[in-house]
């Protein structure tokens, strides 16, 4: 699934959040978005997902406008915010079948995939435990396992290697997304971890203070001169006088 | 300089510039966003608008102005009872406890905040109180309702806007917030009110004066000011006294017992729950809860057999929180739902209270007995209130809200699949709720007068508003969780408002006239359709413009 935005500009009040940005995502990408805190990550996130609409610019998936009344659009991605957003009573069986529902996939024959997605991530044992109870680690793999369970053409991820998931599902991440992308998945994903953007990423978007002021393709980051790369980055935001 | 020249003009509204200049730098944005942005369909607006309705419609009534003050007593009653317990919220108590919990925070000032809080609260119920004292002095000497109308209102507003701004630098942005909108709302209707009820003094005699009397009857802030007015002969000299009294004893059992000390020790309890848990947690290695019962493969395919064919989707918020709270066990024998079922017994004690108390009391003094009508009254309040049908509370929201606007906004479904799943949810819940209603209502509705069958029409006619009014609540709680007027400005929010209050205006008049036509179908009908209406419109509004489904505060 192809997005792209253009000339997008979100202000909440008199903040600026992000400052005419234009980017697109290909199918089959692994996209990092990196920025201090406060840079307009999230937002752009949101504005993907359609949680928020832009105050000026405009989003296209596979060339036509969105707008988030289009469930055919909406149902090809899905948004995985910091904290996901589930029933706190509801259990992960629950919760994948309200999802399973909700992007009108088939229900019958799928219990052995499901399962191996638990497998896959340590949470088959607290399957039927409500989802209030669970860690964030575990809360944060259920969202994955979800969102595998789906496969939507589009993944949105705010900040997944912040969410407290062990080592396991950290790897367990890593693997999906990369097997994702390799059938023709869009995978976005926020982060402040510079480290692991420059060893998982096809490219690297650099926002600061609201503006996409770099497009880096992941090759370029692990390549000899990556870290001269990163620092003068790091040195760059440090000289960006705050607006 | 000289008072009224020129040169004193010009002072005056450059010091006026210069305050508003220094009030703006001061509170960025708290004043814009707490009162100018408020999102125009919340409850907060049929707050509003129901006292406001009732101000106009009394304001119709050129020889009741007993009416009016009892409206007006109404409505001080009950902004005095909410604003004491949201300052004691469980909100605010779930903070404190989370501070105390992380944090080397001494207990004891916890409770230093708790009783800067009650203090607070008792501010404010003292100064609605003896504001309502004014009026109602005002309105008792004032044989005249288009006067007393635009006074109320004006006075009311012009108090609110005071109290704002006098307590502006201690009250919660948020608080002053309300505290002027419901005075611009009161102010404003109780002017247009009383300008209409001049021009059409006869259609609203004709048309809402027996509705409003029946409506009093079975509205428990109208029945009890009626009873008061009716049988507080023997207090003229001792009304006042009693009422504080009164205000004062119920708003601080409210904020004790359902905001207050009842919340606290709960939120205690849970909070120590939630330590063991980890305790134990990290001594074991478990997972918490889920750790305690891990299931297997089988348990999991069995699981998601049983799941997917039963459309969680839909049934989820009938049983909502009942599996947490270990009584899972009801589902199968219990009608109402969970909401009612943990709510009930506290209440339970507060209506039984006043059938024990009254017969013991009733015969000691004249004063005794028309005091304890009022306490009857205000109980009956607090019991219709929590349970579902009454004209006021049926606006607001339950949690359900917050799960609306995430579903919405993170999944894909739209407004009319959604709120059509809650509507016949909240249709189930209020019907099932209704058994306990109508064992309270017929409890109190015993000191009313009313005939039997004359009850039974009442709860009839209330058992339809219940259902009829359910799309408001959808209404509400989408409204509630997205920032719906955040990008429309002030003048379409002021428009949408505006609307906002109308509707509530009618909705109201819509109301009290389907109980005075209680026996009749046709009110219960006017109030359906408005409310359809107003879903439709709010539906139709929320998937055109661009409104924000999250609510994220500026930065």
């Amino acid at each position: 699934m192809e997005a792209r935005l253009i000339g997008v500009t979100k202000k909440f009040g008199g903040t600026v959040a992000l400052r005419d940005v234009t980017v697109e995502f290909r199918p089959g990408e692994v996209v990092a978005v990196i920025g201090l805190n406060g840079a307009g990550k999230t937002t752009l996130l949101n504005i993907l997902a359609g949680l928020l609409v832009p105050s000026r610019g405009e989003v296209r998936f596979d060339g036509r406008a969105f707008a988030r009344d289009q469930l055919e659009v909406r149902r090809r991605m899905m948004f995985i915010p910091d904290v996901p957003v589930m029933f706190g009573d509801e259990s992960l069986v629950d919760h994948l079948a309200t999802l399973h529902r909700l992007y009108e996939r088939p229900t019958a024959n799928v219990e052995d995939r499901l399962v191996a997605l638990m497998e896959d991530f340590d949470v088959l044992g607290v399957a039927r435990a409500p989802l209030g109870t669970l860690s964030r680690g575990q809360i944060h793999k259920s969202g994955l396992v979800g969102l595998l369970a789906i496969d939507p053409e589009l993944w949105l991820l705010d900040e997944p290697f912040a969410s407290g998931m062990d080592p396991h599902g950290l790897a367990a991440f890593r693997r999906h997304a990369q097997a994702a992308a390799a059938r023709g998945r869009t995978v976005i994903y926020t982060t402040q971890i510079l480290e692991v953007a420059q060893r998982f990423c096809d490219r690297l978007i650099v926002l600061n203070q609201g503006e996409l002021v770099r497009s880096i393709p992941g090759n370029d980051l692990r390549s000899a001169h990556a870290e001269g790369m990163l620092d003068t980055l790091l040195e760059s935001f440090r000289e960006t006088p705050t607006r | 300089m000289r008072f009224g020249s020129k040169g004193f003009a010009r002072s005056l509204r450059a010091r006026v510039r210069a305050a508003a200049r220094r009030r703006k730098a001061e509170v960025p944005s708290a004043w814009r966003n707490s009162v100018l942005q408020r999102r125009a369909f919340s409850p907060l607006v049929f707050r509003i608008g129901l006292p406001a309705a009732g101000i106009f419609m009394a304001g119709a009534f050129r020889d009741a102005p007993a009416f009016l003050a009892g409206v007006a007593g109404w409505w001080w009653l009950v902004c005095v009872l909410t604003k004491a317990g949201e300052l004691l919220s469980a909100k605010q108590m779930h903070r404190w406890i989370g501070y105390a919990a992380h944090y080397p925070m001494e207990p004891v000032l916890l409770w230093s905040d708790v009783r800067r809080r009650l203090a607070w609260a008792w501010v404010c119920v003292m100064l609605e109180y003896s504001v309502g004292l004014a009026l109602l002095g005002g309105i008792e000497a004032w044989d005249g309702a288009l006067p007393v109308a635009l006074i109320a209102g004006v006075a009311l507003a012009c108090l609110s806007l005071a109290v704002v701004l006098a307590a502006q630098r201690f009250i919660p942005a948020a608080w002053s917030g309300r505290i002027a909108l419901a005075g611009f709302g009161l102010g404003a209707t109780g002017v247009v009110g009383g300008w209409l009820a001049s021009k059409f003094p006869g259609a609203f005699d004709r048309y809402f004066l027996p509705a409003i009397e029946t409506g009093a009857t079975v509205s428990p802030g109208g029945w009890l000011t009626l009873r008061f007015f009716q049988d507080g002969d023997a207090l003229v000299d001792r009304w006042r006294w009693w009422c504080g009294v009164l205000v004062a004893a119920i708003a601080i059992l409210y904020a004790l017992g359902h905001g207050g000390a009842g919340r606290m020790v709960a939120a205690f309890r849970r909070q120590d729950e939630q330590l063991y848990r980890a305790s134990e947690s990290d001594l074991h290695g478990d997972t918490g809860d889920a750790g305690a019962s891990r299931c297997t493969r089988e348990d999991v395919v069995a699981a998601w057999r049983s799941t997917a064919s039963t459309e969680p989707w839909r049934n989820r918020w009938l049983f909502d929180g009942l599996d947490a709270r270990g009584l899972s066990w009801l589902r199968a024998i219990w009608p109402a739902p969970p909401r009612v079922v943990v709510q009930v017994p506290w209440r339970v004690a507060l209506i039984v209270a006043p059938a024990v108390l009254r017969p013991a009391l009733a015969g000691s003094a004249p004063q005794v007995s028309a005091t304890m009508h009022v306490i009857a009254g205000a109980l009956l309040w607090f019991s219709v209130v929590p349970l579902a049908p009454s004209p006021w509370k049926i606006f607001a929201p339950v949690a359900v809200g917050l799960r609306v606007a995430g579903c919405h906004a993170f999944h894909p479904v739209r407004y009319w699949g959604l709120s059509r799943v809650l509507l016949r949810v909240e249709v189930a819940r209020a019907v099932a709720a209704w058994p306990w209603l109508a064992t309270f209502v017929l409890l109190n509705l015993r000191w009313t007068g009313l005939s039997f069958d004359d009850q039974v029409a009442v709860l009839a006619a209330s058992a339809g508003l219940a259902v009829a009014v359910q799309p408001l609540r959808v209404v509400a709680a989408y409204s509630r969780n997205s920032r719906d007027s955040s990008r429309v400005g002030v003048v379409v929010s002021g428009l949408i408002a505006l609307a906002a209050m109308i509707s509530a205006l009618f909705a109201t008049a819509a109301l009290t006239g389907a109980w005075g036509a209680a026996g009749t179908s046709l009110g219960i009908v006017g109030v359906a359709l408005i409310a359809g209406l107003i879903w439709a419109v709010y539906g139709w509004l929320y998937e055109r413009l661009p409104w924000d489904l999250l609510r994220t505060p500026p930065r």
